[in-house]
């Protein structure tokens, strides 16, 4: 199930989407974890280790691709495989969790990784 | 649609069949929610405060949400102290029509995990937030 957390800065979403990872990969196994905010803060509810933090890569927004199919329908396509995604921008977290962290216009980080 | 905004939408709908679930924490606001970077999840839980603006803004979220046809939208009523907040939570839900997948009880161990800079869960398993939690995977679990 795609499952998204959302709410007011400071009402708790990052906390509880961190924990309900956990919760979710240790009854389920394998439990992908996407930060789509800019402040990296789900790392640290998923409990990775700071240092493992700042090796974070951003993904930038260039993953996507806007395209045209065959028919001429606008499709989003990946820009590269989902295996070299996990290399360059995945981060290994407690109980087998796989972290990826979106990069934002605003950051300066966002683009370099 | 910003590009950021296309990126995450596209990468939860690309990754999906990487795990059994995905769980996406999304930028904080109704950005994301008018640009439809999230209409394509299966489940939203929107996370609430026992005040008045929070709750306010919790009903505009879940508007926008039920706009864009998300299956399952649910409320996460947070930091609760007392009966009084989770009274004012229920009423306030029942009066928009808009379930509440848990009651999660305001909670030092949450304050004191982040202090030591470890998960909320590592901290300490048994906290009440954390069970509260659970209720949550339950559900996903048996959906």
């Amino acid at each position: 199930m795609r499952i998204a957390t959302v709410g007011k800065g400071g009402a708790g979403k990052t906390t509880i989407a961190g924990t309900l990872a956990r919760i979710l990969a240790r009854k389920e196994n394998k439990i992908l974890a996407i930060d789509g905010d800019p402040n990296p803060n789900l790392a640290l509810t998923l409990g990775i280790p700071r240092n493992d933090i700042n090796n974070i890569n951003f993904i930038p927004h260039t993953v996507m691709k806007l395209e045209e199919d065959d028919f001429g329908e606008k499709i989003l396509k990946m820009t590269l495989s989902e295996g070299d995604l996990f290399k360059k921008y995945g981060t290994k977290g407690p109980d087998n969790i796989d972290l990826i962290v979106m990069g934002h216009p605003a950051d300066g980080t966002a683009g370099s990784g | 649609m910003c590009a950021s905004h296309r990126a995450v939408r596209g990468l939860i709908v690309e990754l999906t069949g990487y795990s059994k679930h995905t769980v996406t924490d999304m930028e904080a606001g109704l950005e994301h929610l008018k640009r439809g970077t999230a209409k394509n999840v299966d489940m939203m839980i929107i996370v609430v405060e026992p005040y008045y603006r929070s709750l306010e803004a919790g009903m505009r979220t879940f508007k926008l949400a039920s706009e864009l046809n998300i299956k399952h939208l649910y409320v996460a009523s947070n930091k609760i102290s007392n009966n009084d907040d989770r009274e004012a939570i229920q009423n306030f839900c029942k009066k928009y029509s808009m379930p509440i997948i848990s009651d999660i009880p305001y909670d030092n161990n949450l304050i004191e995990a982040e202090r030591n800079e470890m998960a909320p869960i590592d901290y300490n398993h048994e906290a009440p937030s954390i069970k509260a939690i659970h209720q949550i995977s339950d559900w996903i679990v048996a959906n």
